[in-house]
């Protein structure tokens, strides 16, 4: 085995984590070799000087605390719930369902008569500019039959006052 | 590469390896109403949960906090609880989690020169050595050197420090903490030998003054 392939795995080598023929083939190199040995010195000197930070103690009294801030969460989740509860009587939500029921009839009216429909644009884009006019002017085109036989600036009297002519 | 997390494979109560350990029947008397079962998994573990965090976060009243969220999480687990591992390694991969998630919560935070660590001896400030000074590490006192240690561990990126954490003071194996951190064993060895060059050349010239002392 080469150095820098020994020098790789060697952490591992130093925890036992490895498979038994590559700790024999380590095993072997480090036998002859001074510097991968020296670096497994170091890492075993480092390694074995985090033995130096030891264990503290908890601050005392952990499992009343415990139950203490178990207890206090409870209780908060209670109240929210509680809260809950007490906002959605069933009166309050039979109010609340009507007046839903009230807001969505009046959208759906909204939307049904006084938004445009997909069809009467399509049928609007197949027609020429002259249906059009015709049809924006209804009212002139119910009259039609008065208004071809009318010079128009002489009798201009007669078309204004066409609607009260005919009552 | 099948990761080292937990696969429901125990559907039934008669071939789970696991009911053996005592803490997994603990933990299953605590989920029938036994609240002193659960007491005694607390006296158990909690020492060593703690220990964990506050290596973790470097802070003693932090680890306190965490120790009592993890056990919180057991806590609120136990009605659903279905013991697929040993009850050491599923504690310890919550407390992995809380401690991970403290951390990328206060990412960012500046720390406090004067902020206190505490040792073997009492409340101890963080020092920074004075590289002119002459030998700066002459009659070093093993309080010093655990802070040297502690300091040396608090700049290894999250990961490593939880497997050293892990390896070196909870002496879990390399396939324990594989599970505990739902990783391979392959990520774990990488982990590790990362984290071990980075302490070596952290603390090699310590390592080479107390041999000296020595």
């Amino acid at each position: 085995m080469e150095c820098k392939q020994v020098l790789k795995i060697l952490p591992v080598f130093l925890d036992g984590a490895l498979k038994s023929d590559e700790i024999d083939a380590i095993g072997k190199h480090l036998e002859s070799c001074e510097a991968c040995r020296k670096e497994a010195v170091k890492y075993h000197k480092s390694w074995d000087l985090l033995s130096q930070w030891s264990d503290i103690e908890p601050p005392p009294a952990y499992i009343s605390r415990f139950w203490t801030r178990l207890a206090a969460e409870t209780s908060m989740t209670e109240s929210v719930f509680a809260y809950l509860r007490n906002l959605l009587t069933p009166r309050k939500l039979v109010v609340a369902f009507s007046t839903l029921s009230v807001m969505v009839i009046i959208g759906l009216f909204v939307f049904h008569n006084y938004l445009p429909s997909e069809k009467a644009e399509h049928a609007l884009a197949k027609m020429n500019p002259d249906e059009i006019e015709l049809i924006s002017n209804l009212e002139l085109a119910q009259h039609f039959d008065v208004i071809e036989n009318i010079d128009t600036i002489e009798d201009l009297d007669v078309i204004e006052n066409l609607d009260s002519l005919e009552s | 590469m099948r990761k080292g997390g937990f696969v429901p494979l125990f559907s039934s109560s008669q071939n789970n390896p696991y009911l053996i350990d005592p803490d997994v029947a603990l933990m299953l008397a605590f989920q029938k109403g036994d609240k002193a079962a659960f007491e005694k998994l607390m006296g158990k573990h909690y020492k060593r949960v703690f220990n964990i965090a506050y290596r973790f976060l470097s802070n003693r009243e932090a680890a306190d906090d965490l120790a009592q969220e993890v056990f919180l999480k057991v806590y609120k687990a136990a009605s659903s609880y279905k013991p697929q591992a040993k009850f050491q390694t599923w504690l310890y991969q919550i407390t992995k989690n809380v401690c991970l998630n403290e951390l990328r919560k206060h990412r960012g935070q500046t720390v406090s020169l004067d902020e206190t660590f505490a040792g073997d001896e009492g409340e101890l400030t963080r020092q920074i050595a004075d590289r002119h000074a002459v030998n700066p590490l002459e009659n070093l006192e093993a309080q010093d050197i655990a802070l040297i240690v502690k300091e040396a561990i608090e700049t290894l990126p999250d990961n490593q420090r939880m497997a050293v954490i892990l390896r070196r003071f909870e002496n879990l194996s390399y396939e324990d903490i594989a599970k505990t951190m739902d990783c391979s064993l392959e990520a774990v060895k990488s982990l590790l030998s990362r984290a071990k060059e980075n302490l070596k050349k952290k603390l090699a010239h310590l390592s080479d003054l107390k041999n000296a002392q020595s």
